[in-house]
């Protein structure tokens, strides 16, 4: 399976770890070894895989989502990317709202709605990082499992 | 000396050889000498429908037949006479003219006298009539003049089956220097009582309402050609204009503003001074003393006003109201050369609404705008540009000759009075009249950092902003131009994009200031501007909208209320 994973939201202006960034990629991946799987980011973002593709304009991201046979993001813009050209995929929350900025249609994987900020639309360097608001990536690897067929 | 030549021009149609064609060449050929060449008489014969072809073509020389198979109409078909004629002088003859007893040629001896007398004659007839349009005529049922004249002036078309064309060409004739006079020379003339044919010692007899006159519709048609007439030919009255400057605090730049308002080739009838701000005597200051001076020298009505601090649309919308033809508005720091009045009257048609020339800074010109309203917040307006053309526009700007009482300013907006032109003027554009700027008529906009809308202390953010609103909400309403911001981040304008369907069903155009422009291009009727732009306009912030209204719903569905679609 070939499968997309954007694993970082926008880098705060702080320094700070964003709170909607998911703590337990190289976890994840490893369950996901038997896939090939391509990282989408930008310049000055972690690299988790060998396949990083760096800074796609928006169109040639959207020719990587339609070719991919799953996407596995946090809650960014890939997933209104996603939803713009209909491709149901994986978004991993946190402390944000899947209601409010999530789509019914694709796979929301929120460990639970305690854990969601007061205010959902506070600047997001104000919101600390919190691991405990995160399924683990084994929690999160047989949920996907349990709902895309994947073969392990 | 060459014995004067002749070609009679005798349009016929329809089925007049009987009624009338017949006797009136019989009366040519008794009464003209037609044996030493000096006359040709060129039948027209179009739309007729009896056997007038055969009869001219049985006459021979020097008759000549041009036929069309349609009715051309009174002027077209004299038109075709006068290309084919040959000689020196052409004569206009209506086939309901009969020749009466008189020594061979009398008739052509009465109308070439004039020309052999005098220089620069235009038309010559025994029927001189006075026209509405305010203008003396010799009537073309029996005319002459030189045939080079008359070739260079040719009858206009625009009049039809006929009436009114001798009157147009009798008038062009007289614009050239040409004089049309009445013959016999010196008189007497032609008379008639009411009900009979025109006659008097002009050997000839004129029916005067047989041909043209019994065509369907006639009576209309002369209606409309009195009213071609009366727009070619009545002398234009002198429009009467009143320059109108509103100023505030700025007395330096505003004595130049009148000097060269006094300095223009065309001056205006009165000039007015708003002053909306200190209301200073300027009666007391020595320079202004002599520009009131000049002002009355130059016979140029003025007076000062005392506006109440509310803005000058205020009394923008006073000089609106005035009995002018139009109103010259001025802002208190500019300098307009002196051909600007001149040249935005010549530029005020009918049609037009308001006129305007380049307003720039001196050394410092703006290029690059369109004139449209969707380029309003981005583009350089046209007028901030020199030299580049004419151009129409759907707003103007700052200095400008309009057409008063048409639309009134909005007098709501605060007194800074932001955009107060653009919407005056784009309310005429949108009332159906045009809008043209000239780049070539220049003022200079001397751009004073002080006074005016630069008063900072008193022209506080909020007026701007208040007026901003009142701009979007017209933009919106009377343009269905939208304006929106999104200072947000990728996923949002993302989210944003699926509510460009809704919104274009609702709005012609889309102005959008975007933090990220590649996720809108390809969008017809969209303007996509740095989200700088716009960000100040108004309220566009999502998030604070949706904290307002404790928001728990989809996002998409937060926008969809926020911009009502």
């Amino acid at each position: 399976m070939k499968i997309v994973i954007a694993p970082f939201s926008r880098k705060l202006r702080n320094g700070a770890t964003n709170a909607k960034d998911y703590p337990y990629w190289p976890e994840l991946i490893k369950l996901l070894k038997k896939h090939l799987i391509i990282q989408v980011g930008v310049d000055g973002e972690e690299q988790l895989v060998p396949n990083f593709k760096k800074n796609l304009s928006l169109d040639q991201l959207r020719a990587l989502l339609k070719e991919a046979d799953l996407w596995i993001s946090v809650d960014s813009f890939l997933q209104h990317l996603a939803d713009g050209i209909n491709k149901k995929g994986v978004v991993i929350w946190s402390v944000s709202d899947p209601n409010i900025f999530g789509y019914e249609n694709n796979l929301n994987i929120l460990k639970d709605r305690k854990y969601l900020r007061q205010n959902q639309f506070d600047i997001w360097e104000a919101q600390q990082f919190n691991k405990d608001a995160f399924l683990s990536a084994k929690e999160v690897f047989e949920i996907i499992k349990k709902n895309f067929n994947i073969d392990v | 000396m060459n014995k004067p030549t002749y070609s009679i021009i005798i349009p016929t149609a329809f089925d007049f050889l009987e009624k009338h064609l017949r006797t009136c060449i019989n009366s040519i050929i008794e009464y003209t000498n037609l044996d030493d060449d000096t006359v040709e008489i060129i039948v027209v014969s179009n739309g007729a429908t009896d056997k007038t072809d055969s009869f001219i073509e049985s006459l021979g020389h020097p008759f000549k037949l041009l036929t069309f198979p349609e009715a051309l109409g009174y002027a077209k078909a004299t038109n075709a006479g006068i290309r084919a004629a040959t000689k020196e002088y052409i004569v206009f003859f209506n086939n309901d003219c009969k020749l009466l007893p008189q020594s061979k040629n009398q008739w052509l001896d009465y109308l070439v006298e004039p020309h052999l007398k005098e220089n620069k004659i235009g038309v010559t007839g025994p029927l001189m009539l006075h026209h509405e349009c305010d203008h003396p005529f010799v009537v073309f049922f029996c005319a002459m003049m030189k045939a080079s004249l008359a070739k260079q002036l040719m009858l206009s078309e625009e009049f039809g089956a006929g009436y009114g064309e001798d009157v147009d060409i009798n008038i062009r004739a007289a614009n050239l220097g040409y004089k049309n006079c009445i013959v016999p020379y010196g008189g007497p003339h032609m008379t008639r009582e009411p009900g009979k044919p025109w006659t008097g010692p002009f050997p000839l007899e004129h029916d005067g309402g047989a041909t043209v006159n019994t065509v369907p519709g006639f009576d209309a048609l002369v209606l409309k050609n009195i009213g071609i007439l009366m727009e070619k030919h009545l002398p234009k009255k002198k429009k009467k204009v009143l320059a109108f400057i509103p100023t505030k605090n700025r007395y330096n730049s505003l004595a130049s503003t009148l000097h060269s308002l006094a300095m223009q080739t065309v001056i205006p009838d009165a000039l007015v001074i708003y002053d909306d701000g200190e209301h200073k005597d300027l009666r007391q200051d020595h320079t202004y003393q002599m520009i009131f001076k000049l002002l009355e020298y130059k016979k140029i009505q003025w007076k000062v006003l005392f506006g109440d601090g509310k803005g000058q649309h205020h009394g923008h919308q006073w000089a609106n109201t005035q009995d002018y033809d139009f109103i010259l508005r001025v802002d208190d720091d500019e300098i307009l050369e002196p051909n600007v009045l001149e040249g935005l009257l010549k530029l005020m048609g009918d049609d037009v609404g308001a006129v305007a020339g380049s307003v720039f800074i001196p050394g410092d010109p703006r290029f690059g705008g369109s004139g449209k309203m969707t380029d309003i917040f981005h583009a350089a307006n046209v007028q901030w540009g020199p030299d580049t053309g004419i151009h129409e526009v759907e707003h103007l700007y700052s200095t400008f000759l309009y057409r008063p009482r048409i639309v009134n300013y909005d007098t709501i907006l605060s007194p800074a009075a932001h955009r107060e032109e653009t919407l005056f003027t784009n309310k005429l554009h949108k009332a159906g009249y045009r809008l043209i700027v000239d780049t070539s008529l220049k003022t200079y906009h001397y751009k004073q950092p002080t006074g005016g809308i630069r008063d900072k202390d008193n022209y506080q953010k909020f007026f701007f902003d208040n007026d901003d609103r009142i701009f979007l909400s017209y933009l919106e309403k009377e343009q269905g131009i939208k304006v929106i911001s999104l200072n947000n981040g990728l996923g949002d304008h993302l989210v944003f994009l699926n509510l460009i369907p809704e919104l274009q069903a609702k709005f012609k155009h889309l102005v959008m200031g975007v933090c990220y422009p590649e996720v809108f291009k390809d969008l017809e009727n969209v303007t996509l501007l740095p989200v700088v732009v716009t960000d100040k306009l108004g309220e566009f912030n999502i998030y604070k909208w949706c904290i307002d209204h404790n928001w728990k719903k989809p996002l998409l569905e937060a926008y969809r209320e926020m911009y009502n679609v």
